[in-house]
């Protein structure tokens, strides 16, 4: 079940950067000869996947952009910029650029707790007394 | 212990141990015992009261292009013909003197019989394409793979939730899966259609009852011990999906719950699991916090901003549509799952609040998930 939020969540983000780390980790693998024509073949697909939905996502903000120009001016107003001449690029780029960085920030923020639990987690089985 | 009307089982669970216990807590007396496992795959099938749908499982089995040694139907005391309908097919059917009152359960009293160094499980509504054990064989090579899992596909795309589930599946598998399966991490090894290596279930104790989620459950305690598990892509299942919204709720609840259980229960060894912890993370972020921010906020930009936020609800569509619709193109059926994504939005919605009746029963009420309900 997919309970969460493909994409617009923390999630789609994680899983964008897992894509595209791959090729690196692959040739890394390969430099150590321990890569596989199979391997290339999934980083080939997620490569596509991956492009595909940047360009869908970048499509559909310019869509938007273009058929709501009355949605755009109140979110404009909502967020509180005042430069309504460059209204067009400033407002979809600052959007867009905000989401992608308040996500993530959030996706940082959410790191650092994991590995702060599994930091916790290792010093308490380490102070953890010796059972005989 | 008891059987309910609609087909499923209940039963009283024990309770979550802390993680410390982990290992001494999945010891079954039944499973454990030390035995000689011969090369080839075992087919294990628990099934309760699945006259409608255990024949072409089996027949399913038998069509394979790779045999497997043995199928074997734990009958789980059914009141109907699924015991006889197995037998007369040449399956093996054990039949346990009484309701075992859970999958798990029903899975550990089945690998007793279990002789082969491969034990592939499957429900009793799954049916398989018949390359199915052959795709998924070659997963197992490794022999730090302790398990594998294949494509699910809903075998029936009828109704508005076997729809959504239709277009679930599609992004799962083609989107999630592949990535967390190129890190060694797939999130679960699906319970509906898994090989595991007889002997690393057999040393865990087998299938553990303390969550309703008991192969999610299995799935992280083979990490945890070390163990890797893989999934393959062309090794494809259909399982029967819930078709109404009593089926799909009983299902939602089980493994919602079952999230929620395994989080609990591995809270302590979870975070030393590279990759895992934070595939983890990111799915138990989107779908509770993520998801009330954007359930809430977005009504609220809508009332009190401008009626078109609401559009901010297909935010996420282009990156839904593009994996789908590949996968989709690739299985021949664009036109059926593009039809079917609106389905999609409304599962969503429905998964969203299972989980966070989920979270809000185990942790604030501590109302937990005590019986296992089959809901397909």
């Amino acid at each position: 079940m997919i309970a969460g939020l493909p994409i617009t969540g923390i999630g789609g983000m994680f899983y964008l950067l897992l894509a595209f780390c791959m090729p690196f980790i692959e040739f890394w693998r390969l430099l150590r000869g321990r890569s596989s024509r199979q391997a290339w073949a999934v980083i080939g697909r997620q490569m596509l996947v991956q492009t595909g939905v940047l360009t869908a996502i970048g499509a559909q903000a310019a869509l938007i952009h273009w058929l709501s120009p009355s949605a755009a001016q109140r979110s404009q107003e909502f967020l509180g910029m005042n430069n309504v001449e460059n209204f067009s690029q400033s407002q979809t780029a600052g959007l867009i650029a905000g989401t992608t960085i308040f996500a993530l920030a959030t996706l940082i923020c959410v790191s650092l707790l994991v590995y702060s639990l599994r930091l916790y987690f290792q010093i308490k089985r380490s102070m953890r007394p010796a059972t005989l | 212990m008891h059987a309910t009307l609609d087909g499923g089982t209940s039963q009283t669970l024990i309770e979550p141990p802390q993680a410390d216990a982990l290992t001494s807590n999945r010891e079954h007396p039944q499973t454990a015992q030390p035995r000689t496992l011969i090369p080839g795959v075992t087919v294990l099938i628990p099934a309760y009261n699945e006259e409608a749908s255990i024949a072409d499982t089996v027949r399913s089995v038998q069509a394979q292009t790779t045999q497997a040694v043995e199928i074997i139907v734990v009958d789980d005391c059914s009141k109907d013909r699924t015991g006889q309908i197995a037998r007369s097919l040449g399956a093996t059917v054990l039949r346990p003197p009484m309701n075992q009152g859970s999958k798990a359960t029903a899975l550990n009293f089945g690998m007793q019989a279990v002789r082969t160094e491969m034990v592939l499980t499957i429900d009793a509504d799954t049916t398989l394409e018949s390359t199915a054990i052959e795709h998924l064989l070659p997963a197992m090579a490794d022999p730090t793979t302790g398990a594998a899992s294949g494509f699910v596909v809903p075998r029936h795309v009828r109704t508005i939730w076997e729809r959504g589930r239709y277009v679930e599946y599609l992004y799962a598998f083609a989107f999630y899966k592949p990535i967390q399966d190129y890190y060694r991490k797939p999130m679960i090894a699906s319970g509906c259609f898994a090989i595991y290596r007889t002997q690393d279930v057999l040393d865990l104790g087998g299938w553990s009852h303390r969550t309703v989620g008991e192969d999610m459950d299995l799935t992280w305690t083979l990490y945890e011990h070390g163990k890797t598990v893989r999934y393959a892509a062309n090794a494809v299942c259909y399982p029967i999906e819930p078709h109404n919204f009593d089926f799909l709720r009983k299902q939602l609840t089980r493994w919602s719950h079952g999230f929620v259980q395994c989080m609990r229960v591995h809270w302590g060894s979870l975070w030393s699991v590279p990759y895992l912890r934070m595939i983890v993370a990111t799915a138990l972020w989107d779908a509770t916090i993520a998801a009330i921010a954007f359930f809430v906020a977005i009504p609220l930009l809508a009332i009190f901003v401008h009626p078109l936020f609401i559009l901010l609800y297909l935010a996420d569509l282009p990156g839904i549509l593009i994996p789908v619709a590949m996968e989709a193109s690739r299985r021949k059926e664009t036109a059926k799952a593009l039809a079917c994504i609106p389905a999609f939005y409304v599962l969503r919605f429905v998964n969203f609040y299972f989980v966070l009746k989920a979270f809000w029963n185990e942790f604030v009420v501590g109302k937990k998930l005590r019986t296992f309900e089959k809901g397909h």
